[in-house]
């Protein structure tokens, strides 16, 4: 039977991780993208960011682009593990009610 | 940790949305797939009975995919970008400047062979089909091997088959193609 996470399972969170484990592997998303797509101030999203890289769920790289920092997220294998059993926890919970 | 079938429900919601969010913004270049395919079928229904369209044709392709692509490059640029040092990085990169020795390659034979109409059509058609196809093996996307297979097949069918109606031929067979398959993915969740 799949795990429940208690890092993932928090709303913003599941919504990072599920729009970085649907971009294919070897692809990052920018922080700016990410804060627009799901509503959230910069803290606000740093803050989750930061909880997901410490559980090594994803990677963060800070680099240039045009002379203009630039963030870019990526999953990790382990985060996109983790995000699978969770979404598969999710629907266990579903079929079983 | 104990979550409730409206909780669970909710969850894969959110998750369901944040990846259709994605798999949209990801879907973008399709427009230009679109377009081309737009552009091929008018301009190649036509060329039936206008034969200087095969040229425009070319020359329109090439306009409406640097406009589409730059589009797309700058709003994708700011959104998503392949993990620098990947295989799949190091293949976009180069990409371009193998698109534009093919189109070299294409204004050359264009000059140095006295091609007609149709024969002009077709190589068109094989240089972009041939971008397709080594665009798909390089990155591994079986659809664009099997579209630029597909219309490059049943284009050089109806060049040895039905010379009479080519273009109407390709029309169908090469412009049409790219606006089913293009709508249909836009269309896919």
């Amino acid at each position: 039977m799949a795990q429940l996470n208690e890092i993932i399972h928090q709303p913003a969170r599941l919504r990072i991780m599920a729009i970085l484990a649907a971009v294919s592997t070897e692809r990052q998303v920018t922080f700016t993208y990410l804060k627009c797509a799901l509503s959230l101030t910069d803290g606000n999203l740093g803050a989750h960011l930061h909880k997901l890289e410490e559980a090594g769920y994803l990677t963060i790289t800070k680099t240039f682009v045009r002379q203009k920092p630039q963030t870019y997220v990526e999953i990790t294998e382990t985060g996109r593990q983790v995000f699978d059993e969770h979404r598969q926890a999710l629907k266990e919970i579903l079929e079983g009610g | 940790m104990n979550l409730s079938h409206d909780e669970a429900q909710a969850a894969l919601n959110d998750i369901r949305q944040a990846t259709a969010q994605t798999h949209n913004l990801l879907k973008a270049w399709l427009i230009s797939v679109l377009a081309i395919g737009i552009v091929w079928t008018l301009a190649f229904a036509i060329a039936q009975w206008q034969p200087l369209t095969p040229i425009w044709s070319a020359g329109e392709t090439i306009l409406v995919g640097v406009v589409c692509s730059s589009i797309f490059w700058q709003w994708r640029a700011s959104a998503v970008r392949f993990t620098p040092g990947s295989y799949r990085a190091l293949v976009y990169n180069r990409l371009p400047i193998f698109y534009a020795l093919l189109y070299a390659f294409f204004l050359l034979w264009q000059f140095m062979f006295d091609l007609t109409t149709m024969q002009l059509a077709m190589l068109w058609i094989s240089v972009v089909m041939l971008a397709t196809i080594t665009t798909g093996l390089l990155l591994r996307q079986n659809l664009f091997i099997a579209c630029g297979l597909g219309i490059t097949v049943m284009s050089a069918l109806g060049y040895w088959l039905v010379p009479a109606y080519f273009f109407v031929w390709i029309a169908v067979f090469a412009g049409l193609p790219l606006i089913g398959v293009s709508l249909y993915l836009l269309r896919r969740q």
